[in-house]
């Protein structure tokens, strides 16, 4: 499967539910996803997403400054955001169940091989 | 405020503007994308780490985050602005392509070549007659023909200036 393309398709998601636990800024948020092996090289930044979702409304945005007056941007989810998160992960494991059920149902020697 | 940049950051920064801006990809988006890119790039100075290699290239960037930020309803206004942006330099097509620059060129001639009538024979002298001839300067034929090259290669000239001009204008091109 091409990690790349499942990994654009899913970084919305992994987005929102970084910033569910906590407020974050772009960079951290980046090394948070790296931390579970998802990598952004070739992939694109993480940054068009957060513009996304903050002009879809699911994260409020505050300017602020680091210790040595560096500029950093926090995104904060907010109830849409929330509600928007819950509903995707819902879609998000139903389909993963369907895909799991129609592969253990055509191939399940091969996927006991793994 | 801390901000400043170093120059290739600012570089690079700068061409991925220019690359939103040309696209017509409006200015929150732009500003928040630049925000976005100086947050990363100090970021990433600080954890020596080299900036281009999760952000790519100024036009990888730049097509990502159009291809990703904009929402499907704002690239469909895009879309639409394009075909109507499209529709209007139809609108003065007409005033593009070779026939129009035969014309004009052919209008920049004649005044050219009446100017020169009227200023090296004497068809403006009192009492001369009714006697004029357009392309008749002198009695030499090669000074006639000396004369219309000139012409033809000023009415050239400009004509090739106005239509850059136009086109700067009016995006014929």
């Amino acid at each position: 499967m091409d990690r790349m393309t499942a990994i654009k398709g899913s970084l919305e998601v992994c987005v929102l539910s970084i910033l569910y636990k906590k407020r974050s800024y772009g960079y951290e948020i980046m090394k948070e996803l790296e931390k579970f092996n998802i990598k952004l090289k070739g992939v694109g930044s993480i940054y068009p997403i957060l513009t996304r979702i903050k002009e879809k409304q699911l994260v409020n945005v505050r300017k602020e400054f680091a210790e040595d007056e560096r500029p950093r941007i926090y995104y904060e989810i907010n109830e849409k955001g929330i509600a928007f998160l819950k509903n995707e992960m819902q879609e998000w494991y139903a389909l993963q169940h369907d895909i799991d059920s129609l592969m253990t149902y055509h191939a399940k020697d091969l996927k006991e091989d793994n | 405020m801390k901000e400043e940049l170093l120059p290739y950051e600012r570089r690079y920064v700068n061409e991925i503007m220019d690359i939103l801006k040309s696209s017509e990809v409006k200015s929150s988006y732009r500003e928040d994308a630049k925000e976005q890119l100086v947050e990363h790039i100090h970021e990433a100075r600080l954890n020596n780490e080299d900036f281009k290699e999760i952000l790519g290239t100024p036009e990888h960037f730049a097509l990502h985050f159009m291809d990703t930020a904009v929402t499907r309803e704002e690239q469909a206004v895009t879309k639409m602005n394009i075909k109507e942006a499209k529709h209007q330099s139809k609108r003065v097509f007409s005033l593009k392509g070779p026939l129009f620059f035969l014309v004009l060129t052919g209008i920049f001639y004649l005044v050219l070549q009446f100017s020169t009538v009227l200023i090296f024979t004497p068809v403006l002298a009192p009492g001369y007659g009714t006697a004029f001839h357009l392309f008749v300067i002198s009695d030499f034929l090669w000074w006639n023909i000396l004369v219309t090259a000139i012409n033809v290669g000023i009415a050239l000239v400009l004509s090739t200036v106005t239509m850059y001009l136009l086109s700067k204008r009016y995006r014929l091109f």
